[in-house]
C-alpha cells in the first residue's frame, strides 16, 4: 500500500529515519533541554555561537517522529545563520504551526512548511514545536552568557 | 492464525450491552469509534446520562440541610449510593464510606489527615514501582512534612512484585504501606492479601493504603477480604461520572483521624473560638458535595451489579487473553511488557512498537478511530526502570468486542508499514 498517511508524509518520515545533526556540539555555548512531559519527548539543543552566527546546532534525545524530524529541519535551517536570523526562524515556524505570532517574510520555510500538517492537531503542536522552542531558550542563554562574558572583560 | 480464540463472549452479552452505551455509536475521524482507552477513563452507558440528567430536571436540591422534599429525595439518593458502593466493596458499614472528587483526593485524604498525625521521623513508607503518581506522590509528601523515609517493593521480569523483596522492606519502623491492586500501565494485580499479612506481621502498626482505581471497576472487591485499612477508587473508571472518587477506611481508624478539608458540613458545634467534626463520613465532606454525580455513579453500580462483577472478570480476561495471542502472532516487532497469565492480570496491554514512539503509533491509529493511550500513563519511574520514555497502552472494559481486538491488529499493520523503515534499523 502505497497511499501516504496524512500526517506521515515521506519528507517528515525522511527527516526522521534520516536524522540531521544528531549529537551534542562539543564545547557548546549553550545546551538546554525539552520535555514534553505527557508524551515523554525528550531533546536537546546544544549550539555554538560564533561572531553573532551560529556555527554548530545539532540535537540529541529520543522523541517522536514528528518532533524528531522538526529537530532535523531545526538543525538544517539555522546552521551557519547569524541569531537574528534564527530568531527569525523561530517566529515564522511557529506562525506556521499555531497560526499565532508574525512570521518573517524573509524566511522561506522550504522543507520545513511540512510540519504545518499539526495544524488542526492540538495534541502535535507541542511535538512539532519543541526542539524550535528549546533553540529559542539556547539562544537566549547563549546571548546571556556572551553580555555576561562581555561585560566581566569590560570591568576588568 | 487466531481463529482458535472464540468470537464472541460467553460471559457477557457484548452486542445487548454496547446498545446502552451512546457514544459507541458514533464515528471518530470517518471510521466507528473503537475505544480502548479505558484505563484512563470508562464510557457511560446511558442509564447513568439519565439519572444525572434526572437528578437536575427533577430532584435538585441541596443535601443534609433543609427539611424540604427536595431535599430529602435528594439526601435520599446521595446516601442510597453511599450503601450500594458500601455493598459494592465489601465494606462492613456504609459510614466508612467517604465521597471524594477521586482516587487522588482520597490517598490525599489519608496521606495528610492519618499520615501527618501518625508518621514520625525515622518512620517508613513503603510503596510499589508500579504506583501510579496518585498514591506515590502524597506519601512523598508526607516523607518530606514528617522525615520519614521512602521505600518501594519492585517488579520482576513478569511485573509481578517481589513478595521476598517487600518482606525485605517492610519492618517494625514502616507505617504506611501504600499499594496499587492493579496497576494501570501493566494490568498486573498485586496480591493484596499477602501484602497485608507481611505487613501485619512485620510492622503491627502500619496501615495498608490500596490504590483501587484500576481494580474496582474490573474485579469483584471485597475490602474487608483483602484486609487492608483503606482502599480509593474513582467512579468514571467504572462506568460513573467525573468528579466522584470514594475512599473506604475502617471504622476505628477513621474515628480518630482529624478532618482533611473543613467548612460547612463536616462539623458539630462551631464558635468564634473552636469548632468539633462531625462523626464520619460527613467530618471528610467538607462543604456541598458532588451531589448529582454520586447519584448518578448509584446507576453504574447498578449496571455493574446487574452484570455480576466475577463475568467482568470473566470477559476481560477472554479478550485480554484473545489480543495478547493476536499481538504477539501477527506483530513480532512489538515488545509486550508483563506477564501473559491472565489469572493475575486484567485488561490492560502495555507494548511499544520497535523504535517508533507512542505517539506516532497512538496517531495513526486515531486515524483508524481507535483510541488507546500513549505516554508515561502518570508513572514517570516505573517507565525510568523499564528504560523507554514511554508506552502505547490498549484497556478494555465490558463492551469491547474481539473485533475492536482486531481493528487494533489492523492498525498496527498500518503502523509497520508507515514505520518499515525505522522498525527495520536496529534498535537505537
Amino acid at each position: 500500500m502505497s497511499e501516504q498517511n496524512p500526517l506521515y508524509q515521506d519528507i517528515i518520515l525522511d527527516y526522521y529515519e534520516f536524522p540531521r545533526n544528531r549529537g551534542r556540539v562539543n564545547d557548546a555555548d549553550a545546551t538546554c533541554r525539552g520535555h514534553n512531559p505527557s508524551c515523554g519527548d525528550d531533546l536537546t539543543v546544544s549550539i555554538k555561537v560564533t561572531g553573532g552566527t551560529i556555527s554548530s546546532v545539532m540535537w540529541d534525545g529520543h522523541a517522536c517522529a514528528i518532533s524528531e524530524a522538526s529537530a532535523s529541519m531545526m538543525t538544517e535551517a539555522v546552521l551557519a545563520a547569524p541569531t537574528e536570523r534564527a530568531h527569525a526562524w523561530v517566529r515564522t515556524v511557529r506562525a506556521a504551526i499555531t497560526g499565532r505570532g508574525e512570521a518573517d517574510p524573509a524566511i522561506e520555510l522550504g522543507d520545513t512548511d511540512a510540519l504545518r500538517v499539526v495544524n488542526n492537531r492540538p495534541a502535535r503542536v507541542k511535538c512539532a514545536l519543541l526542539a524550535w522552542e528549546t533553540l529559542d531558550e539556547a539562544l537566549t542563554l547563549a546571548a546571556a552568557i556572551e553580555f555576561r562574558a562581555h561585560t566581566a572583560d569590560g570591568d576588568a | 492464525m487466531t481463529t482458535t480464540a472464540v468470537r464472541a463472549s460467553h460471559v457477557l452479552d457484548v452486542p445487548t450491552i454496547r446498545r446502552d452505551f451512546p457514544i459507541l455509536q458514533t464515528s471518530v475521524n470517518g471510521h466507528p469509534l473503537v475505544y480502548l482507552d479505558n484505563a484512563a477513563t470508562s464510557q457511560k452507558p446511558r442509564q447513568m446520562i439519565d439519572a444525572l440528567v434526572n437528578y437536575y430536571t427533577f430532584q435538585n436540591s441541596n443535601i443534609h440541610r433543609a427539611a424540604h422534599t427536595l431535599a430529602s429525595t435528594a439526601t435520599e439518593r446521595y446516601e442510597a449510593t453511599r450503601q450500594k458502593l458500601a455493598r459494592f466493596i465489601g465494606a462492613p458499614s456504609p459510614e466508612e464510606v467517604i465521597f471524594t472528587r477521586n482516587t487522588t483526593e482520597a490517598v490525599n485524604l489519608v496521606a495528610f489527615s492519618w499520615g501527618l498525625s501518625n508518621v514520625s521521623a525515622g518512620d517508613n513508607i513503603v510503596m510499589t514501582q508500579v504506583e501510579h503518581h496518585s498514591n506515590l506522590v502524597p506519601w512523598q509528601r508526607v516523607a518530606e512534612a514528617t522525615g520519614a523515609t521512602l521505600a518501594y517493593v519492585p517488579i520482576d521480569h513478569d511485573g509481578m512484585l517481589d513478595l521476598d523483596a517487600a518482606r525485605d522492606r517492610i519492618g517494625p519502623r514502616t507505617r504506611v504501606v501504600a499499594i496499587t491492586h492493579m496497576s494501570n500501565v501493566f494490568g498486573t494485580i498485586a496480591p493484596v492479601a499477602d501484602l497485608v499479612r507481611i505487613t501485619r506481621e512485620r510492622a503491627p502498626g502500619a496501615i495498608v493504603v490500596v490504590d483501587g482505581a484500576q481494580s474496582a471497576p474490573h474485579l469483584p472487591i471485597n475490602v474487608d477480604a483483602l484486609g487492608c485499612d483503606f482502599f480509593a477508587l474513582s467512579a468514571h473508571k467504572m462506568l460513573g461520572p467525573t468528579g466522584v472518587g470514594a475512599l473506604w477506611g475502617r471504622r476505628d481508624l477513621l474515628d480518630a483521624m482529624p478532618p482533611f478539608l473543613t467548612g460547612g458540613s463536616m462539623v458539630g458545634h462551631v464558635s468564634f473560638e473552636t469548632s468539633t467534626w462531625a462523626p464520619v463520613p460527613q467530618r471528610f465532606e467538607a462543604g456541598t458535595p458532588n451531589i448529582a454525580d454520586v447519584i448518578a455513579f448509584g446507576a453504574s453500580i447498578d449496571y455493574l451489579e446487574a452484570l455480576g462483577m466475577g463475568a467482568v472478570r470473566d470477559h476481560e480476561r477472554e479478550i485480554t487473553a484473545y489480543a495478547l495471542a493476536t499481538l504477539r502472532t501477527r506483530h513480532p516487532a512489538l515488545t509486550i511488557y508483563a506477564t501473559d497469565d491472565t489469572r493475575v492480570r486484567g485488561g490492560v496491554v502495555a507494548f511499544n512498537v520497535r523504535n517508533v514512539h507512542p505517539h506516532d503509533v497512538s496517531e495513526v491509529l486515531d486515524g483508524r478511530g481507535i483510541a488507546i493511550r500513549a505516554g508515561q500513563h502518570c508513572a514517570h519511574p516505573l517507565h525510568a526502570i523499564l528504560g523507554t520514555v514511554a508506552t502505547c497502552r490498549a484497556s478494555f472494559y465490558i463492551y469491547n468486542l474481539h473485533e475492536e481486538v482486531d481493528a487494533l491488529s489492523d492498525g498496527l499493520a498500518e503502523v509497520e508499514r508507515v514505520f518499515a523503515r525505522a522498525i527495520a534499523r536496529p534498535s537505537a
